[in-house]
């Protein structure tokens, strides 16, 4: 059995190797028309996919531990790393020690990380746990980003780039590629790990009550086994993990910094992962290094990363839709993975209730009223500002379309958004000079068709993708369209987007355009409205909540998954011509993989169940962004996103309709009205019961 | 049930006092047993605080003296710091912002506030406070001594340990020797040492500074200190909770301390203390920068320099003063006459009036303007105090009280973090802006607060109930002679909103074979579950083999022997069968010996399984799963073994063989609890039943008498036990 196993492993394995071989060999030079591959390449890929095996294993570890995705991988070791080429450079630690107080500054912070956040969501749904993590990479980005300065004081941070080389001054040449001491290290520390890592699973205590504690946590808990240390030694052991791969990465490929560093870092990884089932450690091993010899021809032969992202999603697609069936035993689905709160409509038996309407009428339309009002007290760029708040309300509501309602993660949103953007500002300058500027409508109909378009191919492995999986495919997407298609020819405008007329009115001022905005906020919200009440909506939903359930009904999920896709897709687009008009010049790297994760974030912080919760999301983000100075704002998101989801997992939403269910039952009370949907989430009212007496034997206490 | 709590209060209040006055030295007594006071309290003090608080009249007012005293210099020394601070930043040659950061410092040791709260629920208090005030004296006198600046910071942290002290230990005590009535008010005597250091400190620090150097002031000031902790070791320490029931509070003092988790946990569990602890972090958070940002706001918008800033400082100081003698009395008042309910809304609210307070003053349009806000908000600024620490001593039950208060003051406490962003906004959107976003915060903190009011009555009801069934069940477990090993005490517990388990009073002897039957959703998968730690109750207590294990996580529940068999999934499908029984061997790590006799026991009785030791757990046939799952609990040797549905979903020639092993398991000396819907599989094994149905439990009896109540089991039961009726019952 287990001889089976190994033989199947290295004959992938061995396959797969030549498969690389021949296609950076043969295929490459033909297609990409430049020289064979040299084998040195293949030693570096081996190199470096060693390196990204162990941010693998460590994605792997923690999802077998807390079923989530743990985006604060990449973090958790880039932190250690800055602190280790900063005492390295600046206080000329003696390499070693300084290697050693990085690897220990990363087990330090893995720990808090799990201990102070990961526990603290211990009950939450993995979507909350998922979007804590992103939070928490928030965090310790702008730690990152933080700590040269503190270390240093004024000394300016630049080149980072060969600052933690390894003291020892070999090299040789391979194949047509210098190797030196450091890829060496990495070719000895990387097996070495591999193997006492796979040891400790395998043979001792803790190992074997990891895997026990990702079976069944509770099972093992009844079973004396303390889950929480297990859990604390796994996150310490990813952080240990990621913080070897920070720091021997940084003299072969040089440092990336920032928030969230790179999402297209943790990809391979996470390709890797995905290939591995989130479960076989080996299988993540051979499958990094597989994909990283890939991605090395690849980028020798386009000398972009580009192709190679693009490279990636069809590797993940592939990889998930080959595995499917397995997946289904590994994912707990995606009911897991909804927000937990489920919006209701105002009861029917209130509905009606002039008191009811009155105030509903009295709140909207004082909410109406300040929208329509605040641009009077604005100056012009503040009215900007609550303009762009209002387009990224709208991306909020076609996320919440696709992923609040239908159930389908989607990590990539913002890609759809720069799909639009970027084809309506190609579209309006098209024409040089733009002597007659395009039909505004024209433009947005337009943008938002190829949006919906975009969002059907990307949605089409969500047929037989579902959850966290999907989540990692559409990420992918995020990463190659803003490395790759938000880059073709057809997609960049030249020069200045115009503001045209719109029905014969001039909105070239901030002042005209924030009504534009409020127009397109409020046809989003209707369609949307319109999409929840209706049976397109509740499709949606009953597909979400069990998707075998409504089939056996007779609803059809490939039909109303595509069109989520679409709608979520074609307003997400539309959001984004909005925004092309809006900042009149665009670049492709406005788009990037990181900030559809924030809007992510963003819409979980305001609460993924209801349109209200994404509007009040956008506005609480994207304010707090210009409320607070630069280095603050990490503060307010990350922590104030972790705060703010321990108290309330429905998000701001949540304590909106809380208020408002509240004074609902004070209706309902006042007019003698029982209302089972109101009742029904309060606590069960102590009515009179029989007094607890203690039970006798024989005695029977029904009254 | 609702206007239980509500009559309760006022009648502990109207009747406590009078007893109290009239009797003879009681165990809180402070006196010694001739009735003399142990030191004699001098009359004038004695008479000023009779002036403040004549209900005080009769109570010894000794401790009281002695905690505002050490309240008191504490608070002295931190106004001293702030009048002595040019004079400091001079010697040192620091800037503003460094002096700013040293002033902040002690709160630095606020945050190890649990710790002390920890400490002080174990042991004696008394030497708690005064070792406090000797530390506190020593730090503070060093900074007179300080030579170089770190050892000034060490110093101004290590002064900390006074709020420590005053902030948990004090309260704690306080609670404890002074009567529910006049709570309110000997809180307010207590809090009140903040304001007199306000209006005193400066002059005194300053004039000392004047004559004799700043340094002096810091050495002078803590002689005081010094003779207040010498007579502190004069006072004793009272009983826990002799105030709330004092035959409970006697009988429960020799129960052993409440585990530092456990009470956490059960503090949590109190729904007022949530709220307080959220309500108390936005107040932190908006009160905290207060102190700092209003010398700034002052000085920016209305160029108002130090020498002013100081005399608007103490213009407004007797109001403070002021705000907290109306605290204590508004709060007595309404304990006395409404319900605790009522006290939360007056704490919350005046909360919140005073986070709309300085949201006027944030934008005052003149000086005069704000200097008046500034006096009303002085007035505001304490109006809390004493509502909030008599909250806190009557939700937070009596044996982790102390852990109660300081957990509040933690989470004001850490409210210091926002002080740089609220920073951040002075230097950005403007100063302002700044005060006004704290006191917005404030104001939220302070509906928080008021949202206690929904659970306050209860609470304390329940934290009453606490002490008392403490004693009751102490006594039952020394009057009995078999010992009960699982006692589950009026257990109420709730699934987010759907109450599940109502009073559940559940009883099980040692070495008894108990089943525990229901029907569906009845809850008797959840009382298990409440046993062994999975979830924990709202209210009741469950007691295994004399320990009180209401709050224990299930992984500190298997290590006193308790080992539930869930339903269901219940193995490790992907490891292998020799990893799932290692991991049922977890807690005897050290005793090898032990694990190899027991498998080799387990492998005789499930030969099967010694054949399928390398195989994955997941493909075994359900009974086999089921036998892994018997196996796993056999080795884990528990003492009390619960199993939940054991013959869910098996064919019934495999229920019968697994019946076997449960028996033999229980032969060998296990206590077990049969779970079953099914009742003729129960019946066949059990002797004793229990009967649960929705959430409560209808019958506890021998299952003779069970199968003769046709009644029950026609009305809810399968027709199974129709056939069973009649049929022989186990004997022995």
């Amino acid at each position: 059995m287990l001889d089976r196993r190994v033989l199947n492993g290295a004959g992938a394995f061995l396959g797969g190797f030549a498969v690389v071989v021949l296609f950076g060999k043969v295929l490459l030079p033909v297609l990409a028309d430049t020289t064979a591959v040299p084998n040195g390449l293949y030693l570096q890929g081996l190199v470096v996919g060693l390196l990204y095996s162990l941010i693998a294993i460590g994605l792997v570890l923690v999802y077998r531990t807390n079923r989530i995705i743990n985006f604060a991988q990449g973090e958790l070791g880039a932190f250690a790393a800055v602190l280790a080429a900063e005492l390295f450079t600046v206080h000329h630690v003696p390499y070693v020690f300084a290697v050693l107080a990085g690897l220990g500054a990363a087990i330090v912070t893995s720990l808090i990380v799990e201990f102070g956040i990961i526990r603290r969501f211990r009950n939450a749904p993995r979507l909350i746990l998922t979007v804590v993590t992103i939070g928490a990479a928030q965090i310790l980005g702008g730690l990152e980003l933080a700590l040269p300065g503190w270390i240093e004081g004024d000394v300016a941070a630049s080149q980072f780039e060969t600052r933690l080389q390894s003291p020892w001054g070999i090299s040789f040449g391979f194949g047509g590629v210098e190797f030196t001491a450091d890829h060496f290290i990495v070719l000895v520390v990387g097996p070495a790990v591999l193997i006492a890592l796979a040891l400790f699973f395998r043979y001792t205590r803790y190992g074997i009550a990891s895997r026990a504690a990702a079976e069944n946590a509770e099972r093992a808990r009844l079973l004396g086994v303390r889950v929480s240390r297990v859990s604390l030694i796994v996150w310490g052991l990813a952080g240990l993990l990621s913080a070897i791969t920070a720091i021997l990465r940084a003299p072969i490929l040089g440092f990336q910094l920032g928030a969230i560093a790179g999402q297209g870092l943790i990809l391979r990884a996470l390709a890797a992962a995905v290939i591995a089932r989130m479960e076989s450690l080996p299988i993540a091993v051979v499958a990094s290094i597989g994909i990283t010899m890939a991605e090395q021809t690849l980028f020798f032969s386009f000398g972009r990363t580009g192709p190679v992202d693009g490279f990636l999603l069809g590797v993940i697609v592939v990889a998930l839709l080959i595995q499917r069936n397995r997946l289904g035993r590994v994912d707990p689905g995606a009911s897991t993975w909804r927000a937990v709160q489920e919006i209701r409509r105002t009861p029917r038996e209130l509905r009606r209730l002039p008191q009811v309407r009155n105030t509903q009428a009295a709140v909207v339309g004082a909410f109406g009223l300040v929208v329509l009002i605040v641009p009077f007290f604005l100056s012009a760029a503040n009215t900007s500002l609550a303009s762009a708040i209002l387009i990224y309300a709208m991306v909020g509501i076609s996320l919440v379309m696709l992923t609040g309602w239908s159930g389908n993660v989607s990590l990539g949103h913002w890609a759809f958004v720069g799909i639009g953007a970027m084809l309506a500002g190609k579209l309006v300058t098209r024409v040089v000079p733009p002597a007659s500027p395009p039909n505004f409508f024209l433009v947005l109909l337009i943008a938002g068709l190829a949006g919906a378009v975009a969002a059907v191919l990307i949605g089409l492995p969500a047929l037989r993708i579902r959850g966290l999986f999907l989540g990692v495919t559409t990420l992918a997407f995020a990463v190659a369209a803003h490395s790759w298609i938000l880059q073709w020819e057809i997609l960049t405008p030249v020069g200045a987007i115009v503001r045209p007329k719109v029905l014969g009115i001039d909105v070239t001022s901030e002042f005209a355009f924030y009504y534009v905005c409020v127009i397109g906020l409020m046809l989003a919200m209707f369609a949307g409205r319109n999409v929840r009440r209706t049976r397109l909506g509740r499709n949606f939903i009953a597909l979400r909540d069990n998707e075998t359930h409504a089939q056996a009904f007779g609803i059809r999920p490939i039909s109303a998954k595509i069109s989520a896709f679409a709608l979520s897709g074609f307003f997400a687009a539309l959001a984004g011509g909005l925004l092309a008009y809006h900042q009149q010049s665009l670049r492709y790297d406005r788009f990037t993989a990181e900030f559809s994760l924030a809007i992510f974030a963003m819409v979980v912080i305001g609460g993924m169940g209801s349109m209200t919760g994404a509007i009040i999301g956008a506005v609480y983000v994207r304010s707090i962004q210009f409320y607070l100075p630069n280095e603050y704002q990490f503060l307010a998101t990350g922590f104030g996103m972790l705060v703010l989801l321990m108290l309330f997992p429905g998000g701001l939403g949540e304590i909106v309709f809380r208020v408002r269910d509240r004074l609902l039952r004070r209706f309902a009370d006042k007019r003698n009205i029982t209302v089972p949907s109101l009742v029904a989430d309060r606590r069960v009212q102590e009515v009179a019961k029989p007094a607890p007496e203690l039970v006798g034997a024989g005695e029977v206490i029904v009254p | 049930m609702k206007a239980k709590p509500r009559t309760r209060a006022p009648a502990k209040a109207k009747a406590k006092p009078k007893a109290k006055a009239k009797s003879t030295p009681r165990p809180g007594s402070l006196r010694n047993s001739d009735g003399s006071p142990s030191v004699a309290a001098p009359s004038l003090v004695d008479r000023i605080l009779l002036r403040f608080a004549p209900e005080l009249r009769g109570s010894d007012l000794f401790p009281l003296l002695i905690l505002f005293g050490l309240n008191l210099v504490d608070e002295f020394d931190i106004a001293a710091l702030a009048i002595l601070a040019p004079n400091i930043r001079d010697a040192f040659g620091l800037t503003n912002t460094e002096l700013g950061v040293i002033r902040a410092l002690p709160a630095v040791v606020g945050l190890a506030i649990p710790l002390i709260g920890y400490i002080g629920d174990r042991s004696n208090r008394i030497p708690l406070v005064w070792y406090g005030a000797i530390v506190w004296g020593i730090f503070g006198f060093a900074t007179g001594l300080a030579p170089v600046i770190w050892v000034l910071v060490l110093m101004r942290i290590g002064s900390g340990t006074g709020k420590l002290v005053s902030g948990a230990v004090h309260p704690s005590l306080l609670t404890d020797y002074y009567p529910p009535a006049v709570r309110g008010r000997v809180f307010s005597v207590h809090r009140s040492a903040d304001a007199w250091a306000a209006i005193v400190g400066p002059a005194l620090a300053g004039l000392i500074a004047y004559l004799l150097g700043w340094r002096y002031a810091f050495f002078i000031l803590a002689v005081p200190t010094f003779v207040l902790a010498y007579v502190a070791t004069r006072m004793r320490e009272p009983v826990r909770g002799i105030m709330d029931d004092r035959e409970s509070a006697l009988e429960a003092v020799e129960e052993p301390a409440v585990p530092f988790g456990r009470a956490v946990r059960w503090l949590y569990s109190i729904p007022t203390m949530k709220r307080i602890f959220l309500g108390s972090l936005c107040t932190g958070i908006g009160i905290l920068p207060f102190a700092l940002y209003s010398n700034i706001y002052l000085d920016e918008v209305f160029n108002v320099r130090e020498l002013h800033r100081g005399l608007i400082a103490s213009a407004v100081a007797p109001f403070a003063l002021l705000s907290v003698v109306v605290g204590g009395r508004v709060t007595d008042k309404l304990v006395r006459t409404k319900s605790m309910s009522h006290v939360t809304l007056f704490f919350g609210f005046s909360i919140a009036a005073l986070g709309l307070g300085l949201a006027l003053y944030a934008f005052a349009p003149t000086l005069p303007a704000a200097i008046a806000i500034l006096c009303v908000v002085s007035f505001l600024s304490v109006l809390w105090a004493p509502a909030y620490l008599v909250i806190v001593g009557f939700v937070s039950p009596a044996r982790i009280r102390t852990l109660g208060f300081s957990y509040a003051g933690f989470f004001v406490t850490l409210g210091i973090v926002a002080t740089p962003i609220i920073g951040a906004i002075a230097d950005g959107p403007g100063i302002r802006w700044a005060l006004f976003t704290s006191a917005m915060i404030l104001a939220v903190g302070g509906c928080i607060l008021a949202t206690a009011a929904k659970f306050v009555n209860n609470d304390v009801t329940r934290a009453f109930q606490v002490l008392a069934t403490e004693a009751q069940l102490r006594n039952q477990r020394l009057a009995q002679g078999e010992r009960s090993l699982l006692t589950v005490e009026g257990v109420d517990f709730s699934y987010d909103s759907t109450q599940v388990l109502f009073g559940v009073n559940f009883d099980v002897q040692q070495r008894e074979l108990v089943a525990l039957l229901g029907t569906n959703g009845a809850g008797k998968s959840t009382l298990l579950k409440v046993v062994s730690g999975l979830v924990h109750p709202e209210r009741g207590v469950v007691y295994f083999d004399g320990n009180d294990i209401t709050h224990l996580e299930p992984e500190e529940c298997a290590a006193l022997g308790i080992i539930l068999m869930p339903g269901g999934k219940s193995i490790f499908p992907t490891l292998t069968v020799n990893e799932n029984l290692e991991m049922a061997a977890w807690l005897y790590d050290k005793d090898r010996a032990y694990v190899e006799g027991a498998r080799s026991r387990v492998f005789e009785i499930f030969p099967v399984l010694q054949q399928r030791l390398d195989q994955q757990a997941g493909s075994l046939s359900g009974g086999e799963q089921q036998m892994l799952s018997l196996a796993q609990a056999f080795i884990a040797k528990p003492k009390l073994l619960m199993i939940d549905e054991l013959s869910l979903g098996l064919a019934p020639v495999i229920v019968q063989q697994l019946l076997r092993i449960v028996e033999d398991i229980h032969d060998s000396g296990t206590t077990v609890v049969l779970v079953e819907q099914s009742v003729n599989v129960a019946l066949t094994v059990a002797r004793h039943a229990y009967f649960m149905e929705k959430g409560e439990v209808r019958f506890n009896g021998s299952t003779e008498e069970l199968l003769k109540r046709r009644d029950i089991l026609r009305s809810v039961f399968l027709e199974g036990a129709g056939s069973l009726i009649g049929t022989k019952v186990r004997k022995r």
